[in-house]
C-alpha cells in the first residue's frame, strides 16, 4: 500500500500526468482509425518517447496501448469494423445495438466495463507481481531458455491462423533478430558489411513495416466509406437501471476471464475477449439474444480485454518475458531506454515500477472521462474518408522511422519490411509472431549459450529441473486445452456462419 | 479445383528460401563453436534449418490440404505506397521535410481509386505544414525544414 502511494506521488507529477494524458488521447485517436491496430499505434508513437525520461516514456506508451485498445471498440460498435482483433467480439453485439439506435448506451457500457476491468486488472497486477517475482528468483539461464522457448512457441501457435505458419513466421523473426554484432564475440552477423546494421535492425522499422505499411496497403483496397448517420447525444448515452443491472455481473465475470488470460503467452486480449463472450453465452438464460444486441455481449468481452491488458504486464515486468506481441514492443521500448525487465529490474527501479502501475490507473480514469464527452469527436474522426487519411499516416510512419537515427537506410528497410509484411498477408500468414521472435530471439540465444556452458554441453539437461518440469507440464496441459478449444471454436464458427446465413 | 493451394506453396517457398539463406550464410561464415561453448554460428544455423523444414512442410501441405485462399493483390495500392516511401527516403536528405511531405502525400494518394486531385492537394499542403509544426516546432526533432537541392 505504501508502495502504491509512493507510486501515485510519481505518477501525479505534472509531466507524467501530461504524457499519460497525451498517450491515452493519441492512442484513442489512432485506435479509432480503421486499419490501424494497437501494434501500429504503439510503434508509430514509439519514436516520440525516445526523448523522454524512461518512466515517462513507458507511462505514455502504456497509455497509447490501452487507449488504442479502447478506441478500437468505438469503431467496432459504430461501424462493425474492429480497430484491433481484440475488439472483433464487440462487433457481434455492439453493431446490432448501434443499428437499433442504442449506440450511445453500447458506448457507455463499453467505457464503464472497460474501466471496471482495467481497475481490477491493476489490483491483480499489484498483488500478483511480487508472487511472480519470487518465482522468477528460481530462474537461471536454462529456466529462462525453456520459458522463452515455450512462450514463443505458444504465442506463435495458439493465437490465430495456422500453427505451422505461425511457427515459420516466428523463426523468421528470430533469424532477423540475429542480424548485427554477436553479443559474446562481437562478430558481425548478416550485416553484409553495412555499418548501420551493426547494432541490429531497429524494432520501430520492423514493427512499422509489418503492421503499419502492409496494413495500409491492405486497407486501401478493401476499405469502404463508412456510413454513420446519427449524431450521438449525451442523453442517449445514459443506460437504464435494467441495462446496468444486466451488464454488471457479466463485466465481473469478463474481468476474471481476462485477468487469467492476460499473462498467458499467446492468449492475449483477443482470446480473452472471445472466452469472456463464450462464457456469457453459456451462463445466459437467453443465449439466443446474443449477436442481436445483447448488452452482456459487450460488457463481458470489453471488461475482459481491458483486464487482460493490465495483467499482461505481470510476466513482462517480473520475468522480462512478454506474452504477447504488444508486450514485446513494450519490452523493446524498455530495452531501448537501457532497461532490462526481470527480477532485478523491479528491485533496482522500484520508483519507476510503482510509478508506472499508478499511472495505469490514472490512465484508465482518463479513458473514462475523455470518452464520454468526446464521443462525437471520435464519430467525426471515423467519418474521414480513408483516401484522405492514409497518405498522412504514411508520412507519419516515415518521419517516425527516419527520426530514430536520422537514417535514410532505415526508411529503405521500412520499405522492405512493408513488402515482406504484405507478402505474408496475401499468403495468409500472421505477422505478429515475427515481432515476438525478433525481440526475444536474442534473449533466447544468449540464455541458450550460457545454459549450454553451465550444463557442460548436455543439450537435453536444459529441460530438466523442478521449475522446467513444472513449466513443461503446464505447457502440455495448455497445448491439449488449446487443441480442444480449436476444435470447439471451429464448430462454433460454423454455428455463427449458420446464424448469419439465416 | 486446383491441384494445390497457391498461397501455401508460395508462402512455404518464401520461408524455405529465407531459412536456407540464413543457414548457409551461418555455416560458411560464422564459427559454430562446441557443445560446451556454442559459437555465433550455431544458433542462426539451427533456427534457419528449422525455418526451412517448416517451409517444406507448408509446401507439402499445399498439395495435401487444398484450401481456397485467394491471393488478392492490388498492384495500384502496392506501387503507390512503395514509391511514396522511396520518394521520402530519396528526398528527405535533399530538400528538407516540408517539400518531402508534400511529394510523399501526392504520390501515396494515387494508390486509391477514390482519391481526387484537389482534396489530395489540400491534404498535401496540410500535411507539409502540420508536419513542420508538430515535428520541428513542437517536438523539436532534428529534421531540416527546408533545404535547397543544390
Amino acid at each position: 500500500m505504501e508502495n502504491l502511494i509512493h507510486g501515485f506521488a510519481i505518477a501525479l507529477t505534472y509531466e507524467n500526468l501530461f504524457y499519460c494524458f497525451l498517450g491515452v488521447f493519441l492512442g484513442m485517436v489512432v485506435g479509432v482509425l480503421p486499419g490501424v491496430g494497437t501494434l501500429a499505434a504503439i510503434s508509430m508513437l514509439l519514436p516520440i518517447t525516445f526523448y523522454l525520461e524512461p518512466t515517462t516514456a513507458i507511462i505514455m506508451l502504456a497509455g497509447v496501448y490501452y487507449g488504442s485498445e479502447y478506441g478500437g471498440s468505438t469503431a467496432s460498435i459504430l461501424l462493425n469494423l474492429p480497430g484491433s482483433p481484440s475488439n472483433a467480439v464487440t462487433c457481434l453485439d455492439g453493431y446490432p445495438m448501434a443499428q437499433q439506435g442504442r449506440a450511445g448506451v453500447a458506448l457507455f457500457i463499453t467505457t464503464a466495463a472497460s474501466f471496471l476491468g482495467g481497475s481490477l486488472g491493476i489490483i491483480l497486477l499489484i498483488v500478483a507481481t511480487p508472487a511472480f517475482l519470487a518465482f522468477a528468483m528460481m530462474f537461471q539461464s536454462k529456466e529462462y531458455f525453456v520459458a522463452l522457448l515455450l512462450g514463443l512457441v505458444m504465442a506463435a501457435t495458439i493465437s490465430q491462423g495456422s500453427p505451422l505458419k505461425g511457427l515459420a513466421v516466428l523463426c523468421i523473426g528470430i533469424l532477423l533478430g540475429c542480424i548485427g554484432a554477436d553479443v559474446q564475440t562481437g562478430i558481425a552477423r548478416y550485416t553484409m558489411g553495412n555499418i548501420e546494421l551493426f547494432d541490429g535492425i531497429n524494432i520501430v522499422v520492423v514493427a512499422m513495416g509489418l503492421f503499419g505499411i502492409s496494413e495500409i496497403i491492405w486497407s486501401i483496397a478493401s476499405h469502404t466509406a463508412p456510413a454513420i448517420n446519427d449524431k450521438i447525444t449525451m442523453r442517449s448515452l445514459i443506460p437504464t437501471k435494467q441495462e446496468i443491472k444486466t451488464s454488471f455481473f457479466p463485466a465481473l465475470r469478463g474481468t476474471a476471464v481476462g485477468s487469467i488470460a492476460g499473462p498467458l503467452p499467446g492468449a492475449g486480449l483477443a482470446l480473452a475477449a472471445f472466452f469472456a463472450y463464450a462464457v456469457e453465452k453459456k451462463v445466459s438464460k437467453t443465449p439466443e439474444r446474443f449477436g442481436k444486441g445483447a448488452i452482456e455481449g459487450i460488457a463481458a468481452p470489453e471488461a475482459a480485454n481491458n483486464a487482460a491488458a493490465q495483467t499482461a504486464f505481470i510476466p513482462t515486468f517480473a520475468l522480462g518475458i512478454p506474452g504477447t506481441t504488444t508486450m514485446a514492443i513494450m519490452l523493446g521500448a524498455l530495452m531501448m531506454h537501457g532497461l532490462t525487465p526481470g527480477p532485478q529490474f523491479i528491485r533496482e527501479n522500484f520508483d519507476m515500477f510503482w510509478g508506472i502501475v499508478a499511472s495505469f490507473w490514472i490512465g484508465n480514469l482518463f479513458l473514462l472521462i475523455l470518452n464520454i464527452p468526446m464521443i462525437n469527436l471520435w464519430v467525426r474522426l471515423l467519418k474521414i474518408p480513408y483516401p484522405l487519411l492514409y497518405p498522412v499516416i504514411i508520412c507519419f510512419v516515415c518521419i517516425g522511422v527516419y527520426a530514430v537515427n536520422s537514417s535514410v537506410f532505415d526508411v529503405v528497410l521500412l520499405l522492405g519490411f512493408g513488402v515482406f509484411g504484405y507478402l505474408l498477408r496475401i499468403f495468409g500468414f500472421e505477422a505478429a509472431p515475427l515481432l515476438m521472435g525478433f525481440v526475444l530471439g536474442p534473449l533466447l540465444e544468449e540464455n541458450f549459450r550460457r545454459a549450454m556452458l553451465i550444463a557442460r554441453g548436455d543439450f537435453f539437461s536444459l529441460f530438466t529441473g523442478p521449475v522446467n518440469t513444472a513449466m513443461l507440464a503446464l505447457a502440455l496441459v495448455g497445448a491439449l486445452w488449446a487443441i480442444y478449444l480449436r476444435m470447439r471454436s471451429k464448430s462454433e464458427r460454423l454455428a455463427v456462419a449458420a446464424l448469419e446465413a439465416e | 479445383m486446383k491441384h494445390f493451394t497457391m498461397a501455401d506453396l508460395l508462402g512455404g517457398a518464401l520461408m524455405l528460401a529465407v531459412g536456407a539463406t540464413f543457414s548457409i550464410v551461418a555455416l560458411n561464415n560464422y564459427p559454430m563453436g562446441s557443445a560446451i561453448a556454442p559459437g555465433p554460428g550455431i544458433f542462426p544455423f539451427a533456427v534457419g534449418a528449422i525455418t526451412g523444414l517448416i517451409g517444406l512442410a507448408i509446401i507439402a501441405r499445399a498439395f495435401i490440404q487444398r484450401e481456397d485462399i485467394k491471393i488478392q493483390v492490388t498492384p495500384r495500392a502496392v506501387l503507390s505506397v512503395l514509391v511514396a516511401i522511396a520518394a521520402f527516403a530519396f528526398l528527405i536528405g535533399r530538400v528538407g521535410l516540408i517539400a518531402t511531405l508534400f511529394v510523399t502525400v501526392l504520390i501515396a494518394a494515387t494508390g486509391s481509386r477514390d482519391s481526387r486531385p484537389l482534396p489530395a492537394l489540400g491534404v498535401a499542403f496540410a500535411t507539409a505544414f502540420g508536419g513542420w509544426l508538430i515535428f520541428i516546432q513542437a517536438l523539436g526533432l532534428p529534421l531540416i525544414a527546408f533545404k535547397a537541392p543544390f
